[in-house]
């Protein structure tokens, strides 16, 4: 039975070894004359300033992105199912409005913390300002 | 009635659990709760064995099942307490001499820094005894076998800071242990050859199944035991020693209670040394030889507690005397008559000791009748008692003994015995001469003791001077008849002299032995102080009871040592050496381990991912 | 038109309760605000006691062996594990609302986290499908990943980091495992599995791979060596709270639908997966004991003795008879009683959040705390498996399931780690006992904690003198029908 995957294995090896015969022929060919502008990291001219050290995204970002995964997904799931609506019935309906609910419990949640707020920093939680400080003497013990 | 049996046992376990955790801050109440619950058990054992009384004599046997201990396919063992004659007698003696000594101890232990200590271990003691003679089966006998030589190694080693007691607590204990554990093989065997422990199946039908050598083989390694609990010979030697413990403690453990357990067992299980024909006579003849030996020793002794120990052996040997003979009955009636007499001597001696300043050398006192009067005479009733001077209860016991080894034609054991006997009048009225009679011989002024002991002093006195009725011979005396049930009637033979020659030769003997007594250490005619130093041959054999002590030394101790040395050699080089290095070897790799555990999930992943194929490799190899 | 199928939801109510319950204090909680904590643990305690009381109706249940298209099992086995996870959630409610709510940082997250971790393992006990089974493992897994991020140290987030990226990559091991058992079985039924197999339909190659697959998938969650990386660093960052809650909670679930996968879907294959299960149960036994003995935090070293005690737990399942899936339930309840019991004690001997649980902090604990110190030793020696605790019969059973399967050396080595392990354990007793405290610090007394700990010891102590409590049903819950 493993053997009818014989041809997949073989056609694998003949892939990878092309990419490696194609590199190392086209290292063997190709002219080599390096000049400080094919050097550089981008190829605009313009040497990057500094390393993005210190200058990460914000996390509002990533929750947008999370809440756009969210309401994506939410979408794929309903377009097969209004596709066989009617096939699905009743049934369908009963599941398809569980599902939408609990996508709607999240985006509440997400609201209600506050996610959507883009100048006021997203607050996880609301605290008292000595919450605050322990949490910070904490930060620093750990 | 019968099944509140439980509360007599579980009273003392109570009171030693309270004065175990509360000892401390009950302070002075520690003795007096201990005594109370002695009291309440006794009164509660007194009560028990009237509802016994009440019933017919071939109902005299109750079993109360409290719960199933073991059970582990066909091995059953219960927590099941038996009242019946025999146990009947021993918890009167346990609990009535008990309470006695325990109120005494209340002013003989008064200051000392472990007060509720002591208390708690006595009380613990006492249950552990209790345990033994209420036991239904071999089992919960070894328990309460095995607790009371704990509580007598804690006891005798109570005054743990003098080196000879925390040496004598460790003979004891050791020494008994050579005969106990011939007594856990003898009951191994019983379940192996029976598949039972209870005494209801082993006593009964069992016995009879046995073959002889395994009958044989049973009783006498029961009996082992029981030479190494009662002191017999050769076993004997912790006994002498044992009296480093407090004096109460030498009373009620090493005098009336726990060295008789040897005594009950044989009697408990008189059905399997019957079932063999040399169980018996070798009873008889340890118990003969150490009664012989043991009082010729005692009469050696100048410590007064040392003298008692001896006479206590020497009294054992009696008991084991009787029940070789078959007659168990007199064997019991010695053992409770004993138990009155000799807690009262002990107890005396412990008020003569607390009276001149822990004084136990007999050349150090003399006349301490005119400080002491009280004391003088618990402990000249208690001596005459001993002696076997009627009407006194150790004239009943003893003179039945002595007569049955005539009757049922036992001529030379009949001869031998009554030897001992003459040599126990000996012994023990020399004591009374040495100590309490003639001048005082030594400095110092000595005091009466304190009510709270001389009343328990008192009482028992009453025991030593009544108990002998419970032998008085109307068809064979009432504790005879009343332990009919539990170990059957002795085959008396109508052999030898009369009853009435038998009974005036014995108490010729006494009073010839008291005279002597009293010409030898009373009269002053005597110069027994310089025996040892005229005869120092004789005072040696006798005060060092035959050098049994230095030949064991010799015999066990010092090729003992030699083997011990050469085993803890080899244990620590050979087992400690490569249990060692074991350990250093594990410890090692568990060093070198932690390298993998660099805290990088990559190397971790790196794991993962090898351990992942190294189970898909083992899988693989099943293709 | 597809005929809705006939849908029985009962078999599925204690999940449907746990994840509802959930899911309102999560909407509730966002919407009230400041909810308060006492409330919420109410709530939670109700909603899982409401779960109990579902699942003990179960016992009796007399309906299809499976339900919902076959996906979800309705035995004694779901029902008795259901039992021990809501109870060890409901510990792991009770610590945690000590550790975040008297600590001042209280997170209104934490209790439909925990709820939603509990649902998922009480999902996996109750898979009658492999992807259920995925399904159940990603809830809990995913839930549990945010739990141990929930404190504010930097260790808490390293651990749970770790933690996910491992669990993903496990996860994809046993998507791989899942996908190879169907190709194996051509389906994903526990049972249909064992079918096909059995009747020789199956393809041998692939049901090797598949089996051998999901082991590593369940071996990372139960901590097996060579998967087991994690557990340390996890334990030790995790609040402790969380630690006892996930180190009971998930061996438990998975632990049992592991009992599931080998002994219905591959029982055909037994004695081609015994090897394994032999070596990675020898592997995790030897180096948990020996790697626990070089650590010097009581959170590590207890997260290695975890890594010993699957160890143990696999060896009983080596024998793949009624008698032996009891004896490892029976295990599973003695660790998790265990383990809840000896967290707690360290989480309130280490001051709560301020996770002091380096063997400094517990020197001469018996002289400030004796209660705790005393506690903290009966768990420890449950853990070693020295009588009368519960933890000896645990492994008493196991080692003998093992011997009458005929693994003896297996159950050797095993007690060999077990005498290894009593020496890093019984170290920690000395260091309580023997040693003068270092650390100034006061262990915290309190009511509800306290009063699980007492729960804890308790069974521990009766469970070890009388197993005979809960073994009868463990043995009833043991028979799996297929």
């Amino acid at each position: 039975m493993l053997g009818d995957y014989l041809p997949v294995l073989i056609l694998g090896g003949l892939a990878f070894a092309f990419v490696v015969a194609s590199l190392f022929a086209s290292s063997l060919l190709r002219p080599s004359r390096p000049s400080p502008a094919k050097l550089a990291p981008y190829e605009c001219g313009n040497e990057p300033v500094r390393l993005p050290k210190g200058e990460k995204f914000s996390v509002k970002f990533y929750v947008v992105a999370m809440m756009f995964i969210i309401f994506d997904i939410e979408t794929i799931f309903l377009f097969p199912w209004a596709v066989s609506f009617r096939k699905l019935g009743l049934f369908g309906l009963v599941e398809m409005a569980v599902f939408i609910a609990l996508v709607f419990v999240a985006y509440v949640y997400i609201w209600m913390q506050g996610g959507l707020e883009w100048e006021q920093a997203p607050r996880p939680m609301e605290r008292t300002a000595a919450e605050g400080e322990q949490e910070e003497e904490l930060l620093r013990a750990g | 009635m019968l099944d509140l049996i439980w509360l007599v046992p579980a009273l003392p376990l109570a009171g030693a659990a309270i004065n175990l955790f509360f000892g401390k801050r009950l302070g002075k109440a520690a003795g007096a709760l201990a005594a109370a619950v002695m009291t309440a058990a006794f009164v509660i054992a007194v009560f028990v064995v009237a509802e016994l009384l009440k019933l017919p004599a071939e109902q005299r046997a109750h079993v109360r099942h409290l719960w199933e201990w073991i059970a582990s396919g066909s091995f059953r063992v219960g927590v099941d307490l038996l009242v019946d004659p025999l146990s009947a007698t021993m918890i009167l003696v346990v609990t009535g001499v008990g309470t006695l000594i325990h109120i005494y101890s209340i002013g003989y232990m008064d200051g000392d820094p472990r007060y509720g200590r002591f208390f708690s271990y006595l009380n613990l003691f006492v249950f552990f005894m209790l345990m033994l003679v209420l036991a239904q089966n071999y089992l919960l006998l070894y328990l309460g076998w095995e607790g009371v030589g704990l509580c007598s190694y804690l006891l005798i080693g109570f005054w743990y800071e003098r080196a000879s007691a925390a040496n004598a607590a460790k003979k004891a204990f050791i020494t008994t242990r050579i005969g106990d554990t011939g007594m856990m093989i003898g009951i191994a065997l019983i379940f192996v050859k029976l598949g039972t422990l209870d005494f209801g199946q082993v006593l009964g039908p069992g016995a009879g199944r046995l073959s002889e050598g395994a009958a044989t083989a049973i009783a006498l390694l029961l009996f082992a035991g029981a030479v190494g609990k009662s002191a017999q010979f050769p076993l004997h030697v912790w006994l002498p020693d044992a009296m480093e413990g407090p004096t109460p403690v030498s009373a009620l453990i090493h005098a009336a209670t726990m060295v008789t357990a040897g005594v009950y067992l044989v009697a408990r299980s008189h059905a399997l040394f019957e079932a063999s024909t040399v169980a018996l006579p070798i009873v008889l003849v340890v118990g003969l030889a150490t009664a012989l030996y043991a009082a010729l020793a005692s009469i050696g002794q100048f410590d007064i507690k040392r003298a008692l120990a001896y006479s206590t052996m020497s009294q054992l040997g009696f008991m084991f005397f009787a029940a070789g003979m078959g007659y168990y009955a007199g064997a019991m009636l010695l053992l409770v008559c004993h138990a009155f007499y000799k807690a009262l001597l002990f107890l005396s001696a412990g008020s003569v000791m607390h009276g001149t300043g822990d004084e136990a050398d007999m050349r150090n006192m003399g006349g301490l009748a005119r400080e002491m009067p009280a004391t003088t005479a618990a402990f000249t009733v208690g001596a005459l008692a001993l002696a076997g001077i009627p009407p006194l209860a150790g004239f009943f016991a003893k003179d039945h003994i002595v007569s049955f080894a005539a009757t049922s034609g036992r001529d030379l054991a009949w001869v031998l015995a009554s030897v001992g006997a003459f040599l126990s009048a000996l012994y023990i009225t020399r004591p009374v001469f040495m100590a309490f009679f003639g001048t005082r011989r030594a400095e110092g002024h000595a005091h009466e003791s304190p009510p709270v002991m001389t009343v328990p002093l008192a009482l028992l006195a009453v025991g030593a001077v009544g108990a002998g009725v419970l032998g008085l011979s109307v068809a064979g005396g009432f504790l005879a008849r009343f332990l009919e049930p539990s170990v059957g009637t002795a085959a008396e033979g109508a052999v030898g002299p009369s009853e009435a020659v038998l009974v005036g030769i014995s108490v010729a003997l006494a009073i010839l032995a008291v005279a002597v007594a009293w010409y030898v250490w009373g009269s002053g005619r005597v110069d027994w102080l310089g025996i040892p130093e005229r005869h120092p041959g004789l005072a040696g054999a006798l005060g060092t009871a035959f050098y049994i002590n230095a030949l064991y030394s010799w015999l066990v101790q010092f090729p003992g040592k030699g083997f011990g040395r050469l085993v803890a050699r080899g244990d620590e080089q050979v087992i400690d050496g490569m249990v060692n290095d074991v350990g250093a070897g594990v410890e090692r790799l568990s060093r070198v381990a932690p390298r993998w555990e660099t805290g990088r999930v990559r190397s971790y992943a790196l794991s993962f991912a090898v351990g992942a194929f190294a189970v898909l490799v083992v899988l693989g190899l099943r293709l | 038109m597809i005929p809705a199928p006939h849908l029985d939801f009962l078999p599925l109510l204690p999940e449907l309760i746990v994840a509802g319950v959930a899911v309102a204090l999560l909407v509730g909680g966002a919407l009230v605000g400041r909810p308060s904590q006492t409330v919420l643990l109410l709530l939670t305690l109700a909603g899982l006691i409401a779960a109990a009381a579902a699942s003990a109706y179960l016992w009796n249940w007399d309906g299809p062996g499976r339900v919902l298209g076959e996906m979800i099992q309705a035995d004694r086995l779901a029902v008795v594990s259901r039992m021990i996870l809501l109870g060890v959630g409901a510990f792991g409610a009770l610590y945690g609302h000590h550790y975040f709510a008297r600590t001042g940082v209280a997170r209104m997250e934490f209790y439909p986290l925990l709820l939603l971790a509990v649902s998922g393992m009480t999902l996996l006990v109750a898979s009658a499908d492999l992807i259920v089974v995925f399904l159940a493992l990603e809830i809990l897994s995913l839930a549990l990943y945010i739990l141990v991020a929930l404190s504010f140290r930097m260790a808490s987030a390293e651990a749970s980091m770790k933690y996910f990226l491992l669990g993903a990559f496990s996860s994809a091991f046993f998507l791989y495992g899942l996908a190879m058992a169907y190709g194996a079985a051509g389906t994903t039924k526990i049972d249909g599995i064992a079918l096909a197999l059995s009747g020789r339909t199956g393809s041998q190659p692939l049901a090797l791979a598949a089996v051998g697959l999901l082991l590593i998938g369940f071996g990372f969650k139960v901590s097996v060596v060579p998967f087991h990386m994690w557990t340390p660093d996890v334990y030790q960052g995790a609040p402790t709270s969380v630690t006892a809650f996930m180190a009971a909670g998930t061996k438990v679930a998975a632990f049992t639908a592991l009992i599931r996968v080998l002994d219905v879907s591959f029982q055909p294959l037994t004695w081609d997966w015994r090897p394994a299960v032999w070596a990675l149960a020898a592997a995790s036994m030897v180096l948990g004991s020996l790697l626990a003995i070089a650590q010097t935090d009581l959170k590590r070293l207890l997260g290695y003795s975890s890594i010993a005690h699957a160890g143990f737990i696999l060896t009983g399942l080596i024998a793949t008879d009624g008698a032996g899936i009891a004896a490892v339930t029976f295990y599973l309840v003695a660790y998790s009683v265990t383990v809840l019991g000896a967290f707690g004690t360290v989480m309130l001997a280490s001051g709560g959040i301020r996770e002091r649980t380096s063997f400094d902090s517990f020197r001469g604990l018996a002289g400030r705390s004796p209660m705790l110190a005393g506690l903290l030793t009966l768990f420890l020696l449950s853990l070693a498996g020295i009588p009368p605790t519960v933890g000896f019969i645990a492994k008493a059973g196991v080692f003998g399931s093992a011997i009458r399967a005929g693994f003896w050396p297996l159950a050797l080595i095993g007690v060999l780690a077990s005498v290894v392990g009593a020496f890093f354990y019984l170290r920690v007793i000395v260091l309580m006992y023997m040693e003068e405290p270092q650390a100034e610090l006061e262990p915290e007394g309190a009511a509800l904690p306290g009063a699980a700990l007492a729960l804890a010891a308790g069974l521990t102590l009766v469970l070890g003198v009388f197993p005979q409590i809960i073994l009868p049903v463990l043995e009833k819950a043991a028979i799996l029908r297929w």
